[in-house]
């Protein structure tokens, strides 16, 4: 039970992470956009 | 609604919470602001949703918000569950609408950081308290287990604590040897010129003060966000220039957008002996 909790939250984290990273892709200036107007 | 599927419900929402807390705190630096904005939100809105799952599911049954009590009236839960759950919620509500008011008025950014970390030690202690309580004797063994290997953690971390002098030296060794024959010492005064130079590279960026300010022992703003970025000199944060990678990344990046260039070793040493100095 508390295994399945953690495992359960780990996943929930990692799609709170992927719809982040995506929203994070979107907007401007920090973050992912932030790196890549210097990396180019 | 059956007890069962609101047990179900309940399990699904404690996961979303744990998972956007647990993103919105690593993501708590100014390299991944927007990543840590979309969780702060989806915390909030979980938080939210809470309070409608409440009033949609039956009374008493495992939706209901108890109202936390005194007194522990037997057979019943304890009363300190239905505290914790408060106390956690709450908490956790306030982190992130003074996150979301921090954008507005940035004095509740100290509010919004402390209640962060209480809210952190707040998570910690009621996953140890369900651990204890539910898998008591299971966690006790374990813990037994492997009580040498966590001994031994303790005993490698304490020192470490005490070494970022020796680390910042490591780091500042590694760039003396990657500036190669002829290097004579770093200086804090080519440190500080650096730090305060103008450049064209980025208007937006014009100097290592846009963001840091002039003093950097003060704590600085990014000058895009507004988010707080803790000091840079080594008295007032004693981290800093202790992690390598960190450090490369820091310099690698702020260089192409302060200078629109690289910088040398000499100058990331430079760097380093001047905020030592500060």
């Amino acid at each position: 039970m508390l295994t399945r909790m953690i495992i359960h939250g780990l996943m929930a984290a990692l799609v709170v992470a992927g719809g982040a990273y995506a929203y994070a892709a979107t907007v401007q200036p920090v973050s992912f956009p932030f790196h890549q107007e210097h990396h180019r | 609604m059956s007890a069962r599927w609101e047990f179900r419900l309940l399990r699904l929402w404690h996961a979303a919470l744990a998972g956007g807390f647990l993103v919105a705190y690593v993501t708590a630096d100014e390299d991944t602001y927007a990543m840590h904005v979309f969780s702060g939100y989806w915390v909030v809105a979980a938080i939210l949703l809470r309070l409608l799952l409440a009033l949609a599911g039956s009374g008493g049954g495992p939706l209901a918000l108890p109202k936390p009590r005194l007194t522990w009236i037997r057979p019943g839960r304890n009363p300190l569950f239905a505290w914790m759950a408060v106390l956690l919620l709450a908490g956790m509500a306030v982190a992130g609408v003074s996150g979301i008011a921090a954008d507005f008025i940035p004095f509740v950014e100290d509010l919004h950081e402390g209640l962060a970390e209480a809210s952190l030690w707040l998570v910690l202690a009621h996953a140890a308290v369900i651990a204890w309580i539910f898998q008591g004797r299971r966690v006790r063994e374990m813990l037994k287990g492997s009580a040498a290997a966590l001994l031994a953690v303790v005993l490698l971390a304490a020192p470490a604590a005490f070494a970022a002098d020796a680390a910042r030296d490591a780091v500042k060794a590694g760039y003396a040897r990657q500036a190669g024959p002829g290097f004579a010492g770093f200086s804090s005064e080519r440190g500080k010129a650096l730090f305060e130079s103008r450049n064209a590279a980025s208007p937006d960026y014009a100097s290592c003060t846009t963001c840091h300010t002039a003093d950097p022992a003060a704590e600085g703003r990014h000058a895009k966000t507004g988010r707080a970025i803790k000091p840079v000199a080594v008295s007032a944060n004693p981290k800093r220039f202790t992690d390598v990678a960190k450090v490369e990344e820091r310099f690698e990046r702020d260089c192409q957008t302060v200078l629109g260039r690289v910088c040398s070793a000499t100058e990331k040493g430079d760097y380093i002996a001047y905020m030592e100095s500060k």
